[in-house]
């Protein structure tokens, strides 16, 4: 199943770190300008969480940070290859074809 | 077409999965602006729905509360309605005293018969260590898919005259044709 792309913008923000919910909603609104609900920001880590990409730590303070795994970065890493070929080629097409 | 007492609603997104899904199509009936416990509504969520991460009107409680943000789901909301509309159910009535646990609503310490409901996957938004009392003209409103909806745990309860009516019919697809 490939990625969503709201879980690409979560496991790009933990890719730069352990974040809890509240700092990963505000990185992934300043690095892509997409404002997630907390609805959605936490039904995006559920599913990360049990597919393995993300780990859930101890709390701090009552909340609890996530973290990126190795098969997380793996998947990130695959999805956003072909995402760059993707846009690679549309790059390309768009160049050669003019307007 | 405001005149209409019947009026049709596309839903957006998976929050009330699995008893609506994205693209489906429900007809609200405009004169039932009162719902019952259970009943699906359709509604003009606080404002607070409207700003970044959901602001409850508690402080205290809400996504991005201070000290303790799993306490409490949010009790009191912004003042002001979005001009938005969601759809969600009603799980709890005006003076309710409700507490959340693993997504299950508890009202007024019974658990809610809840079969229609995606559980809660188990992250902070499932359980809350304290339970709230629903104000006076104000209902308590959530997705159905418990991990995945920007509902009034966020935001807070839906004072009475931000409901557009309660959804009675789905249409489209039409093999999930029939009353809700």
């Amino acid at each position: 199943m490939r990625l969503p792309e709201r879980s690409v913008l979560v496991l790009t923000s933990l890719a730069g770190g352990d974040r809890h919910g509240y700092a990963l909603l505000k990185d992934i609104e300043s690095f892509s300008g997409v404002t997630l609900s907390p609805g959605t920001l936490y039904g995006a880590l559920a599913k990360l969480e049990a597919d393995g990409y993300v780990e859930r730590l101890a709390a701090e303070d009552r909340r609890n940070p996530y973290r990126l795994t190795p098969a997380g970065r793996a998947a990130l890493a695959d999805r956003l290859a072909e995402s760059a070929r993707i846009a690679s080629l549309g790059l390309e097409r768009i160049a050669l074809g003019g307007t | 077409m405001q005149a209409f007492v019947v009026k049709p609603y596309r839903i957006p997104s998976g929050s009330m999965e699995p008893t609506l899904a994205i693209n489906q199509r429900i007809l609200v009936n405009r004169l039932d602006t009162h719902p019952g416990l259970g009943a699906v509504v359709v509604f003009h969520p606080p404002r607070g729905a409207d700003l970044t991460g959901d602001q409850c009107g508690n402080p205290h409680q809400g996504f991005n509360a201070e000290g303790a943000p799993d306490a409490a789901p949010c009790d009191q909301s912004l003042p002001g309605a979005s001009s938005e509309t969601f759809v969600k159910r009603v799980v709890g009535l005006p003076g309710d005293t409700l507490r959340i646990i693993n997504g299950h609503v508890y009202r007024n310490g019974v658990k809610e018969a809840d079969s229609f409901i995606t559980p809660c996957g188990g992250s902070s938004e499932c359980t809350f260590s304290q339970s709230i009392k629903v104000p006076a003209g104000e209902y308590y409103m959530m997705g159905d898919n418990r991990g995945d909806s920007d509902d009034s745990r966020y935001w807070g309860p839906v004072p009475q005259h931000d409901i557009i009516g309660v959804a009675f019919f789905t249409y489209w697809p039409l093999g999930r044709i029939g009353t809700l």
